[in-house]
């Protein structure tokens, strides 16, 4: 079995619409739709949410005020001043709790509660192409990436249970902890760059976590003559650092065009170059795996 | 005033927003200016910089735990005591370490064991940076490696403008918690839309969140002109304020792409900077009325 992650250390240059037209190509696949925040490529592939779950991913901690004995010990031990005590009275503050647990195991006389959070929710849906993982987070939950752990785990299984060859990971924005979730256990990863002045920055950083991860890497430059003089360093970057260019697509108002009428490229403009150089990428994509 | 630029999602084009809304105002205002790049994990405000000076420099420290193996007994306390899974015991082979990339340094393990096996090292997480730019600054906070524990960075850079007259923030995308950090202390935010089914569910989120966080904002709509005018409408119907709609024009993908400023060559856009400016003021002080 086939896992692709598609990841961008920048937004907007093009994951999910390269995710849809990959999609498109595969026919039958599972989909993981990993962010969390905006899951664009469920919107985009028009699918039907099937089920959802509350996922058991974020714990909150609070303090009963009738228990508390007001001894500061939780507000002292705490490494994120995430305790404070306006007018005598321990509260947390929420934003700053990462949910480390250990004012709740420490309290002397047990009166730090911590709950399960049911903010946030998975769920999986129907698309054309086949079943599509995505979450939804609350507000300020989630740093670590469990989360999207879990809808990595569920798509590996169904893919397992279903006997699909393919699971394809559009992977959360930017860098975080998120990304090294998504892209964990992926046999390979599809790195999306556009040549703006931080792409030689954003293409190495994204690189160097797949190798972190052991997960081999691929570029594909996307908007590719918005400024020639960087596209061609990246390629040589790629070079020198052995990583396969599988693509250079030039910039395309039809992506936006196909992106507002809610349809992949393939289906928008079939016989577009940016569709033909798509469809190359992925078929170099298959051959490499 | 603090001016949050923000978009869960990412390449809506936060940076583009940023970059020229304060060169559009800073010669033109009596304050002092501060432009802020908050995208810690890729920051990428500094190329668009030209002349950058010397950086004054402070670096974010967190606290790493070692275990040292001779003293530890394999109590496993501390395995318990880590909310994150980041402990590795194998007891049988008299193994036990610390995995330092899903520790969020909360000092549960170090509070946990019993035989002072624990000792904590300092680390650095990342840094704050910041540049005179004459009567104004540049601020920039950076995380050097992928960690489930973005805040403290933030909250530096936080501290370094807290007393600032204005400063614009470029935000992080995602609403997990670094974006919440970012945006907490805005006393306006900027919140960048597309048109499109995507974009519009998007803002609807977006909205919904700052709603929530009692924040005042008003929306910019970002390559405005080639879907239809339904966001436009729903921004309408439920009375919320449009900054300004930045129209679709590839050559400002080029400036942008190019590392350019694109008010310095625009002098329309320049203007519209300037009006959302406006915009954002009168609402700042229709808040403190």
């Amino acid at each position: 079995m086939k896992q692709i992650s598609i990841i961008a250390a920048k937004g907007g240059v093009g994951k999910t619409a390269i995710s849809a037209a990959f999609a498109s190509f595969a026919k039958d696949l599972i989909l993981v739709d990993c962010d969390t925040e905006s899951s664009d490529l469920r919107v985009l592939l028009n699918a039907k949410t099937k089920e959802t779950t509350i996922a058991e991913t974020m714990q909150r901690v609070r303090i009963e005020e009738d228990e508390c004995i007001r001894c500061g010990l939780c507000k002292a031990m705490c490494h994120f001043d995430a305790i404070i005590n306006p007018y005598g009275i321990y509260q947390i503050k929420e934003e700053h709790c990462q949910a480390c647990n250990l004012c709740h195991k420490a309290c002397p006389v047990s009166a730090i509660e911590y709950v399960q959070s049911e903010k946030n929710i998975w769920g999986l849906a129907e698309s054309r192409y086949g079943d599509l993982f995505y979450a939804q987070l609350a507000l300020g939950e989630d740093l670590n990436g469990s989360l999207i752990t879990i809808l990595r785990e569920r798509a590996r299984e169904l893919a397992q249970d279903k006997k699909t060859d393919m699971i394809l990971i559009d992977g959360p924005p930017a860098m975080g902890f998120a990304v090294a979730s998504a892209i964990a256990l992926s046999s390979l990863t599809v790195v999306v760059v556009e040549p703006v002045p931080s792409a030689i920055h954003d293409l190495h950083k994204s690189i160097q976590l797949a190798k972190r991860y052991d997960v081999p890497s691929v570029c594909l430059i996307n908007k590719s003559d918005l400024n020639i003089e960087m596209t061609n360093q990246l390629k040589e970057y790629c070079i020198v650092n052995d990583i396969t260019v599988i693509g250079e697509i030039p910039f395309d108002i039809q992506f936006m065009q196909a992106q507002l009428a809610s349809k992949t490229m393939p289906d928008y403009a079939p016989d577009s170059k940016s569709t033909l150089l798509l469809k190359q990428s992925f078929n170099q994509i298959c051959d490499l795996n | 005033m603090k001016i949050a630029i923000a978009s869960t999602k990412g390449g809506v084009g936060k940076t583009l927003v940023a970059v020229n809304l304060f060169y559009a105002i800073k010669d033109i205002i009596e304050e002092a200016c501060t432009l802020v790049d908050e995208h810690i994990q890729v920051p990428n405000i500094y190329h668009y910089i030209k002349e950058l000076p010397q950086a004054e420099e402070v670096v974010v420290n967190v606290r790493i735990p070692e275990i040292d193996q001779n003293a530890c007994t394999f109590c496993g306390r501390c395995v318990h005591y880590c909310a994150f899974d980041s402990i590795l015991m194998i007891k049988d082979a008299g193994h036990i370490k610390v995995l330092d990339d899903y520790c969020t340094s909360c000092g549960a393990c170090v509070y946990a064991c019993n035989d002072n096996a624990i000792s904590e090292r300092t680390e650095a997480l990342g840094k704050v940076s910041s540049y005179a730019l004459d009567k104004d600054r540049f601020i920039e906070g950076r995380m050097y490696a992928i960690r489930p524990l973005a805040s403290p960075i933030i909250q530096e850079v936080n501290e370094h403008i807290k007393d600032d007259a204005i400063s614009i923030i470029d935000t992080p995308p995602g609403s997990s918690y670094p974006f919440a950090e970012s945006v907490r202390d805005a006393d306006f935010v900027v919140l960048l839309a597309e048109q499109g089914k995507a974009g519009k569910r998007n803002l609807e989120a977006n909205i919904q969140l700052l709603l929530n966080m009692e924040k005042r904002f008003g929306v910019l709509i970002n390559k405005s002109g080639l879907g239809d005018d339904g966001l436009f409408e729903y921004l309408q119907e439920e009375n919320i304020l449009v900054l300004a709609d930045i129209p679709y024009n590839r050559k400002y993908a080029d400036l942008h792409s190019c590392g350019e400023i694109i008010v310095q060559q625009d002098a329309h856009l320049k203007q519209l900077f300037v009006s959302v400016f406006d915009k954002i003021r009168a609402g700042v002080k229709e808040g403190q009325a």
